[in-house]
């Protein structure tokens, strides 16, 4: 059989081609739309979208670049910079090409959008605030949805923490809000989610959190087999000069319950105590705890990065103790997982700089330069996907 | 590291897979060339189990769409993944390094020819392959390679090059490999 027949039957069959493109970053399909008419209409079918989900973004959890967040001081806006998504090398200088987060900062001038995922590529963006706006987001299409203001929230709210995630069984995207108001006594959580395919918010009465309770931060969500997890690491305090108490607090996005999980007990004291700082990421379905000096580094032991693995939550909830990372000199904190022995760091010193570290081998591989004007910088570990926050999640799943 | 039997004598024995391990089947390429494999690695292709299932094999199976190279190759994945013995970790192995000094062409007659015989693993990892190749490279060496011609205006090419610049950034350039 001559090589060009066996080309034509390949031309003519749209499944191996949409078989083969199923396994590309988007950044790869995002070009290749611009193939023909027939690879247009393949990568835009919610049938390839699926299929690459699957193949792609399903098929191994390592991150494949990253999502950055910075103020610009040269515009005098909040960006995220596309130019690290699914991409396999992490050098040059950052740049700033989408202004989507515009749509945030024309609400309030006084606005910091936060970013908490991804899941599948999607991300949320929020403020603390309960004033500002909540928005899904997949950064690779530049596609952004703004959820409706919840009619219960906005009184006296003092703080806000998110989470997201799919409901597999309803065949939903739930985001979570968890809302704190200093100002009452006992203060309690107040809890209230929104389903896409209502396009509501309700309050979640019964939801089992104690009195005194507050979210420290939010920290990456997970999938866990046919469950989406939410995660924050919240505290407990009873008086205002106490130590908190620090755990992990998460919340099963289908059944819509809570689960505490404490911290080892090692780090547990020291981060009560307010000598540590805690960074989470997710990984696969377990959580990946880095913990660091909060100031001063008096010796080489100060510079290295402790690792925790937690798996399973709650009463099942086993941690597991790896191999310090370091030491890394003039590094403050971790930022993201890339791959699956690498992680992005910031640096300072004369310039600002992202560096790209392989745990396994110590070595540090790539650089990307950060200008002076750039400030604010949130890093998101990314996988992107074609899977769009505007259109309804139910036609989707 | 013990060779697991997976036959131990006098238990369990299924007479039928020990029938299909020692019967031979001949396969037919498109350019004549004739290949015995025996049954039971033929049957790791759905489309040949079938043919057999329904006994219209009568000796030689003839595969119009696979040209004899091609053939010889999946051939030798065949025999690889039905090979008594051999761990997930050195079929895996096999699959990796099988691939891996594939050019284009080759990669394209192979996948065909999975897809036809329905050789799922091998479809899978040869698709995942041709994906790695394409991954960074331009958008006229994908035209190329796959002998298509843009149906586009350069007027909508460029608005949708416009729209996601950022994908166009780190492309390799378009020397084959």
């Amino acid at each position: 059989m001559n090589r060009l027949a066996i080309h034509d039957v390949l031309l003519v069959s749209d499944d191996v081609v949409a078989e083969i493109l199923s396994h590309l970053p988007v950044r790869s399909l995002l070009r290749f739309k611009t193939v023909n008419k027939s690879w247009h209409d393949i990568i835009d079918s919610w049938a390839f979208t699926k299929l690459h989900l699957e193949n792609y973004c399903n098929n191994c959890s390592n991150n494949n670049g990253i999502l950055v967040r910075v103020y610009d001081g040269n515009t005098k806006k909040w960006k995220l910079s596309t130019k690290f998504l699914d991409c396999s090398k992490l050098c040059g200088e950052l740049t700033l090409d989408n202004d989507f987060l515009e749509l945030f900062s024309k609400t309030e001038q006084s606005f910091i959008p936060r970013m908490v995922g991804a899941i599948d590529g999607l991300i949320c963006i929020y403020g603390v605030r309960p004033s500002t706006p909540i928005a899904l987001c997949n950064p690779s299409l530049a596609e952004t949805q703004t959820l409706p203001m919840s009619p219960i929230s906005s009184t006296g709210v003092d703080l806000r923490n998110v989470g997201f995630g799919f409901d597999f069984v309803h065949k939903d995207l739930k985001v979570v809000q968890l809302l704190t108001c200093f100002s009452t006594k006992p203060y309690r959580l107040h809890v209230e989610v929104y389903s896409q395919s209502t396009n509501t918010w309700r309050e979640i009465l019964d939801h089992q959190i104690p009195n005194y309770m507050s979210i420290k931060k939010a920290i990456m969500p997970y999938k866990n087999g046919s469950f989406c997890f939410s995660h924050w690491l919240a505290f407990q305090r009873f008086q205002p000069f106490d130590d908190a108490n620090f755990f992990i607090l998460s919340f099963n996005m289908q059944n819509e319950v809570f689960e505490r999980t404490p911290l080892p007990p090692c780090v547990h004291d020291a981060a009560d105590a307010g000598q540590l700082k805690l960074k989470f990421f997710a990984k696969d379905d377990s959580l990946l705890l880095f913990v660091y000096p909060l100031w001063e580094r008096f010796s080489l032991e100060d510079e290295c990065f402790g690792r925790w693995l937690l798996n399973g939550l709650g009463d099942k909830g086993r941690w597991t103790r790896l191999s310090s990372v370091g030491p890394l000199l003039g590094v403050p904190k971790p930022l993201a997982l890339w791959k699956s022995h690498e992680l992005v760091f910031k640096r300072w010193g004369e310039e600002k700089k992202l560096i790209l570290y392989n745990s396994s081998t110590q070595e540090i591989r790539n650089t990307v330069k950060i200008s002076k004007k750039q400030y604010g910088l949130t890093v998101l570990g990314y996988k992107g996907s074609l899977i769009s926050p505007v259109i309804f999640m139910k036609a989707q799943l | 590291m013990a060779r697991k039997n997976r036959n131990p004598v006098g238990k369990n024995v299924d007479p039928e897979a020990q029938k299909k391990k020692t019967r031979t089947l001949t396969l037919k390429s498109s350019d004549g060339q004739e290949f015995s494999i025996s049954e039971s690695a033929a049957v790791l292709s759905i489309a040949i189990e079938n043919m057999v299932e329904d006994d219209c094999a009568g000796g030689v199976i003839p595969l119009p769409l696979v040209d004899g190279g091609t053939l010889a190759r999946v051939i030798t994945y065949l025999n690889k993944h039905a090979e008594d013995g051999a761990s997930d970790e050195e079929k895996r192995k096999f699959d990796e390094e099988f691939v891996s000094g594939m050019e284009m062409g080759v990669l394209f007659d192979v996948v065909l020819a999975a897809n036809y015989l329905d050789i799922r693993g091998l479809l899978r990892e040869v698709r995942r392959r041709i994906a790695d190749r394409m991954k960074n490279k331009s958008v006229e060496w994908v035209r190329k390679t796959f002998h298509i011609e843009s149906d586009f205006t350069p007027e909508e090419e460029e608005q949708m090059k416009k729209e996601f610049a950022w994908a166009w950034e780190g492309v390799d350039s378009d020397v084959d490999d």
